[in-house]
Order: C-alpha cells, then structure tokens, then sequence
C-alpha cells in the first residue's frame, strides 16, 4: 500500500514539474517566434513543439485534475446522494467511479497503443528529426498516468483512507 | 440489445458523476467496437488535438486569468471601478458586475470569479445597504458574467469546435455582452437604497486608483487592439498577454514570486485546462463516430419534420440548450453540442456567428439554473449557504437575462452589426 | 463490402458529384456488391487522418493530393516540383499518364492499390500581401500544408516564413492572420472560399498538382475478383470525367477570381530565373530523399 501511495505521490510531483517546464518553454518558445518574426526569421521546429507541448500538457493537467478530484461531469446523482447525507452510498459511487475510470482507460491505452505500433511503422520525422511515432506515444503514456491514478483511488477506498 | 444494454450502463455511469472524458471516450471505444471498426481509430482522433492552430490560446489565456486572481489585481481594480462608479446610484452594484465580466472574461467562467472576487465585493455591497439575497443573487450570477468578452475561453472553444473566426466571435460577443450587464444594472440600480447617502466623485482617488491598476487596467484594450487591430493573432496576443502578466504581478506589483507562487498556479490553471482539453479530445473520438455514421444528417432530416422556418427553431433551440445548460458544464456542452447544432442551424439559415453568441449566452444562463448551475454551487460553497437558499436569491436575475436572451436570440444585429454583416 | 473513402473536395463541387456518380454505377454494376461510401469535405479530418483511419482499419480508402500521395510513394513528388511545367498542364498529364505504371508499382508495394490519376491543375500563390516579387515575399506568413516536405524545403530554401497547418484550418487561419499567402489549383482556392480571404494571386503556376484514388490492399482484397475488373473500369471511367470536369472547373475559377477583383501579379524575369535555380537547390535536398533518383531520370528523359 505504502508503494502504491509513494508511486501515486510521485506521479504527482513528476505531473507538476513537467507541467511547469512545459507552460513556461510555450510561452516562451511563443513570444521568442513573434520577436524572431520582426527580423525575418522563422524557425520551424517551434509550432508543432509548442502544439506538442500544449498536448502532453493536456495529459499532465488531466493527471493533475484526478488528483483533486476536479474532472468535469454531469454528477447529478452524486449531488444529490451529498444532500440528503447519504455517506455510505456516495462512498461506494466513488468506487464505481474510479475502477470503471480505470477500465476505459485501461481500453484507451490499448487502443491507443495499437495506433502507435501504426504509426511507428509509417510515421515521419515532425520536429528536430523526432517521428511522429514517438509523438503518438504521449497517448498511451498520458492514459496510463491517469489510469494508474484511478486505480490508486480504487484501491485506496478499500483500506480506509476515503478518497477525497 | 446489447447496444441498448450498454447506452443505459454508459448513461446510468454519467449520471453517478464518472469523469465526462472517460464517458466519451467510453462511448466512443463501444460504439466502434460494435460497428467492427478498430478501437484505435479513437486514438487517430485524439491525436488530431496535436495539429490545431489555436489550441495554444487555452493554456496561455487561462495561465493568464489564475495569475491575476491569485495576485492583488482584484483589489486594484476594485479601487478603480468604485472611484471611477461609486458615485452612481446602485454603482458600487454595477461596479462588481463589471469586474466580474472583466475577470471572467479572463478566466473563463470556471468558478474562479465567485472564489476570487466573491469574499471582496460580498460586504461591500452588504455596507452598500443591498440585502443578503440580493447580494448573494448578484455575486452568483456575475460569476459567469462576461462569458461573452474578450478573450474568453468558451468563445475560443467554440470557434475551435464550430470552426468559426475566434476574431470575429471576440467583437460579436461585445454588444451583446454590454446588454447583459446594463439590463442587471437597470435592476441593481432599482434594489439599491436610493436614501443612503451618497458618494461625490472624487478626481485625486479616481487617479490616484487609475495609476494603481494602470498596467492591469490596460491590458483589455491591449488585446482588443491587438486583435482587432490585426497586429496580432489570438495566439500572439495569448503569448504576449501571459507574457505580459507574468512579468508584471512578478516584478512590477511583486504580488507573486516567481519560484514560491509560480509553480502552483500553473499547477491550478493546468488542472483546469487539462480537464478541459481531455474531454475535448475524447469527445473529438465520440464525434469522429457520430460522423462515421452519419448520425448528424439523420438529426437533421428528423428536425426537418418538426421544425417549418427559423423562428421555431431558434424557440426549439433555446429551450434545448437552457437544458443542456443546467445539466452540464459550458466547455463539455460546447464540445459535444455544438457539432450536431451548427449544420442543423445553417440549413435554417442562422449566421453562424448569431448562432455563436446564442449559444453561449445560454450556457452563461446555464450557470445559474437549478438543479446543478455550477455557479449555485460554488456559492453555496463559498458562502457556506444552502444551495436552495441561492436558488431563491437568483432566481430574478435568471429571469432578466432569460429576457436579455430574447433580445438577442431575436435581434440578430446586436451580434451581427459591428462585424458590418447586419442587414 | 462498403468502402468507406475520405475526400477533402467540398460536398456539391462538380468533382463530389462525379464521385457520387461512381459510386452509383458501382454499385448497380456488381448488383450492390460493392458500395463505396464518400465522406466529402474533409469531415474525417485532413488528409493525414484520413490515411492514419486508412491503417488502423476505420477507412478503406481516399482520394488523395500529391502531398499524401507522397507519404505513401514519394516517387509522386516528382510531378510536383516547382517550375516545371509552367502552364502546360497537357504535357504534365501526359507524362503522369506515360508513368503511371511505374507509379502503382511502388503503390502497391507500399499496400495501395491505384484506381486512377486525378489532374488537379496547375497551382498558383494566393496572398493578402502585394507579393510581386520575390523580394515581396520575404517576411509573408506562407502556409505550407503540414508534413509537406516538398513545399516546406521550397520555403525554406527561399527564406520564406512558413506556417504548416492542417489544410481545413487555412480558411480561418487567413482571417485571423495566422497565415497571410498559401497555394492551391484555382478550383480548390475558389470550393475552399480563400477567395474571399485574399488580394491577389501570382499569375505564375508553380506546380502542377495531382491526385489519386486509392485503397488499401486489404480494403480491394474484399472485392470479389469477378467484380474488381468492372470497378476498375467504372472508376477509369470517371476519373477521366473528374479530369475533363476540373480543366474547366480551373480556367472558369480563375476568370472568377479576376471578375471579382482579385489582383493577378506578375513576377520580372530575374525572378523566374531565379525559380529554376530554385528547382535545382530543391531537388539536390530532396533526390534519394523524398523520391528516388531513378523517378527524377524517368521525369527528366520524358520532359
Ligand atoms: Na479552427
Ligand atoms: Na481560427
């Protein structure tokens, strides 16, 4: 338990840092093409890094969100279950909730995975000689960060500490 | 069966609370699945995130918004607004409305708004001798609140999704928006206690509050000449503008260390559009399936059946959305609606920029519609209030701007004219 | 078997309706055995995703520009380089006629199969900019169509700004600035509405731009022998109907743009010398590279 927590808690810090590096290298990769452009420069390689960037970011930012437990959803059953102090019932909905997030997600890493054995075979270099195969990989890594999250807070509901 | 079986257990997941990313991207790897199709195709969708142009103006924008609600920027132009309004009748009212379309604008109508300014302008508007209810109603309501401006992330969104010109949505939305906060003006200005005394106006403070929040103050007008000016994209103005408000409430205000404050509020803004973006590139897998088959054409001839000209259906529209609207979020609403309603609304012959700001004036609604308008939520939150007691206090401001939603669903000009396409 | 293919050519264009058209008499000809079902106007994404739901099994096929075309046999490309016909578009078609079966060749070693050549035409510079030189050029947002290596070493090697986006986003990436020049045959400038968008065209065809109609191996695997010789046929048969149609689709597009008052620019001599030095710095970065040497011998022997 103690290593899943220890792995959960590093995702985490891992997730924060990268996120920083990455918001910080667009805005900046951002402002430098715009300062570049007055001289009549162009340096090729910054959109599809900075667009690249905003992807994994999407990933990280979502890694970060199951963390919190601030993902958006319609949730009306689980408003209701909080007003009418239902504890017992809203803990075993978040149950569900997680390992069902866990499964599909689980699904889109395999999916996903199959497309990156596609595009590994076919892709073509995008940026700084990198082939889109690699690029395609954010997928699967940016699924199976947030699977494994889900799957923390499964397991976690089960050895008392209420997930939040 | 099978289907059916699965569409109620992917519905009955939602409504349990299941991350909307997760239920579309669900529905997606089931529907294709059933059709024989390999799953990976919703893998090949996602991936179509990773080439969109404008894309970059969510993370920017938003990073943007967190930084100057968790700096003293609130306060700053707080001081401004009341000298530059204070002296109206129900100004100090009219003064919280405008700061918050201001900071919504900004960050994106994500509740950042009621938590940011909602403890400020609460007493004030108390002291202003306004009641509790009227106070309450109007903080919750300002929080979603200038959804229509400049540059506001539902409005980037939309154009993503309904592949609209951002720019042009930016000056439509502006008239539009201005109606929404002179109707609940008129309204604040008939709650407040004309009796109070009432402040004169004062020059040396109305300057003085001025050079205060200059740099902060002149930012809007920064990004609306810069865009409409043609000097700059979206996604410049998204760089320069982040670019800009780093630097400032880092080093000019010095609200914010760079190293001590930076990392969480970008950890605080991401989260957000991580959430965000997740459902749109899931949702990107569940539409590629909706067109695959068609489904969008089927709705239409279906509609067609019902609905005889544009009247009947921008009526049809309206009441559909304001449904969408209690039930979901404005950014998964955006994404999953707008694909289905814009070929729908083009064959009925509504400008695809009308139809825009129809929209998203709905969901603004949305924010404050019962059951689950989020912004009732935040506040009960924020002001440790009863959800039901919030339903009450906001019920009349739902009202004027279901009003405010006529206007502009049925007069088309307001959102047309300065885009020099009305008639 | 349904074949789904993808198609970026707008629904209600003259090339949609010959395809659907195809698509008809395919499918009375095999007693509805084979049906081809279109999906227009870029509503399964731009090319690239088109030919990426090719491979992971979601569609069976697409009707593909030079660019993709590429991706898939770069031998292609060749056709395409910049300044090599001019406005000879009949000589262009012909020597993509004379190699055609050295084309399919590579397609289906690369598991396409080749239904037909498409002439796009002849393509020109579209700008919002007076870019009547090269000169006037330097410093003008360019689109280039993303993973175009071709176009993006020509910009390049010009010192142009380039801007690579996906195709369907070059219409609103015009208006809000993003880009501020990019290329297309006339019929496409016109069914993409850039006309509306832009100030001036370079009356100089670059290019000459060039389709296929592909499937996949495994897609035409499913099409019972006895009905592949009567698809082949149909689809001949229509591609030459596709081709006669865009020739005049091309020159009543361009009498469109002039009547509408868009400015027709000419570039000086030096600068169309300059082109050709273009082309030979072009191609020594791209022979061996995007396409084999032994394309360019057949192109240049047959020129
Ligand atoms: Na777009
Ligand atoms: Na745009």
């Amino acid at each position: 338990m103690k290593v899943l927590r220890a792995l959960d808690q590093l995702i985490e810090k891992l997730s924060t840092w990268t996120l920083l590096v990455c918001v910080l290298s667009m805005l900046s990769f951002s402002v430098m093409a715009i300062v570049l452009r007055w001289f009549n420069i162009t340096l090729h390689w910054i959109e599809p890094l900075v667009r690249h960037l905003v992807f994994l970011s999407t990933f990280l930012g979502g890694v970060l969100a199951t963390g919190r437990g601030t993902h958006i959803g319609i949730d009306i059953l689980g408003k209701y279950l909080e007003s009418i102090h239902s504890e017992h019932l809203y803990h075993w909905i978040r149950r569900v909730i997680s390992l069902a997030s866990f499964l599909t997600l689980a699904w889109l890493i395999y999916a996903s995975y199959n497309f990156l054995l596609v595009e590994l075979k076919y892709g073509k270099p995008v940026f700084w000689g990198i082939e889109s195969g690699y690029l395609v990989g954010i997928i699967p890594f940016g699924f199976a960060l947030l699977a494994y999250r889900f799957f923390y807070l499964f397991v976690n509901s089960f050895t008392g500490r209420k997930a939040c | 069966m099978l289907e059916i079986f699965s569409f109620i257990g992917i519905i009955l997941l939602a409504v349990m609370g299941v991350p909307l990313f997760i239920i579309m991207a669900l529905a997606a790897l089931v529907a294709f699945s059933f059709s024989g199709v390999d799953t990976s195709a919703v893998a090949v969708e996602i991936y179509r995130l990773a080439s969109a142009p404008t894309l970059l103006t969510i993370p920017l924008f938003t990073f943007a918004g967190y930084i100057m609600a968790e700096s003293k920027s609130p306060q700053r132009l707080l001081r401004f607004a009341e000298a530059a309004l204070g002296w109206l009748p129900g100004g100090v009212a009219i003064v919280s409305l405008v700061i918050c379309a201001f900071f919504t604008a900004f960050t994106g109508a994500s509740g950042v708004t009621i938590i940011a300014l909602g403890g400020l302008l609460f007493p004030i508007l108390k002291n202003e001798g306004y009641t509790e209810k009227f106070s309450l109603g109007l903080i919750t309501t300002s929080g979603s609140l200038g959804l229509l401006f400049p540059p506001s992330l539902p409005i980037i969104l939309y154009g993503l999704v309904a592949k609209v010109d951002i720019d042009q949505l930016f000056i439509a939305g502006i008239i539009p928006g201005i109606l929404l906060i002179v109707i609940l003006s008129l309204w604040s200005i008939k709650n407040g206690k004309m009796s109070s005394e009432r402040k004169s106006f004062d020059l040396k403070e109305f300057i003085d509050a001025f050079k205060g929040c200059f740099f902060e103050a002149i930012l809007p007008v920064g990004v609306l000449v810069g865009i409409y000016g043609g000097f700059t994209t979206a996604t410049e103005a998204a760089a320069i503008t982040a670019f800009y408000i780093l630097i400032i409430e880092c080093f000019v205000y010095r609200d914010l260390h760079i190293v001590k404050d930076i990392p969480r509020v970008t950890a605080d803004s991401m989260s957000l559009v991580g959430g965000i973006l997740l459902i749109l590139c899931c949702a990107l897998g569940l539409t590629n399936y909706l067109v695959d088959e068609e489904i969008p054409m089927q709705i239409l001839d279906f509609m067609r059946e019902f609905l005889t000209n544009k009247y009947s259906f921008l009526l049809f529209l309206n009441i559909f959305l304001l449904i969408v609207g209690s039930l979901m979020d404005i950014f998964s609403a955006i994404i999953v609606v707008v694909p289905l309603i814009v070929p729908i609304a083009e064959e009925f012959g509504v400008h695809p920029v009308h139809l825009a700001i129809i929209f998203l004036t709905n969901l603004e609604i949305g924010y404050i519609t019962p059951p689950v308008g989020i912004n009732l939520f935040i506040s009960s939150f924020r002001f440790k209030k009863p959800v039901t007691e919030l339903y009450r206090a906001s019920f009349p401001f739902l009202l004027l701007l279901l009003v405010a939603l006529a206007i502009i669903t049925y007069v088309p000009d307001l959102s047309l004219m300065l885009l020099g396409e009305g008639k | 078997v349904t074949l789904k293919v993808g198609v970026l050519a707008p629904e209600g264009t003259n090339w949609a309706n010959s395809l659907k058209k195809m698509a008809k008499e395919i499918r009375e000809k095999t007693n509805k055995k084979v049906k081809i079902k279109f999906y227009f106007g870029g509503s399964q994404g731009d090319e690239p995703d088109v030919l990426r739901k090719i491979r992971v099994g979601q569609l069976h096929g697409g009707i593909f520009t030079g660019k993709t075309l590429g991706d898939i046999n770069g031998d292609v490309r060749v056709i395409e380089l910049p300044f090599t016909f001019y406005h000879d578009r009949k000589k262009a078609l012909g020597i993509v006629k004379k190699m055609e079966p050295f084309f399919n060749e590579k397609f289906a070693k690369n598991e396409f199969k080749n239904l037909g050549f498409f002439e796009i035409g002849n393509v020109y510079f579209v700008s919002q900019e007076k870019t009547d030189s090269l000169k006037n050029m330097m410093g003008v947002k360019i689109w280039s169509w993303e993973g175009d290596k071709l176009v993006s070493t020509m910009i390049e090697t010009m010192k142009f700004v380039s801007v690579p986006l996906p195709l369907p986003d070059v219409l609103s990436s015009l208006s809000t600035g993003i880009i501020q020049a990019a290329y297309a045959p006339p019929l496409g400038i016109i069914s993409l509405q850039w006309n509306t968008k832009v100030k001036y065209v370079i009356d100089l065809p670059i290019s000459f731009s060039v389709g296929a109609f592909l499937l996949s191996d495994k897609a035409w695997a499913k099409v019972k022998p006895e009905h592949r010789k009567t698809v082949e046929e149909i689809a001949a048969k229509y591609v030459s109907e596709v081709n006669a149609g865009n020739e005049k689709d091309n020159s009543d597009a361009l009498a469109a743009l002039k009547s509408q008052g868009i400015e027709f620019l000419k570039f000086s001599k030096e600068d169309i010398e300059r082109g050709k030095g273009l082309r030979k710095e072009v191609i020594g970065k791209l022979k061996g590279n995007l396409f084999s040497a032994e394309a360019l011998k057949k192109l240049e022997s047959n020129l």
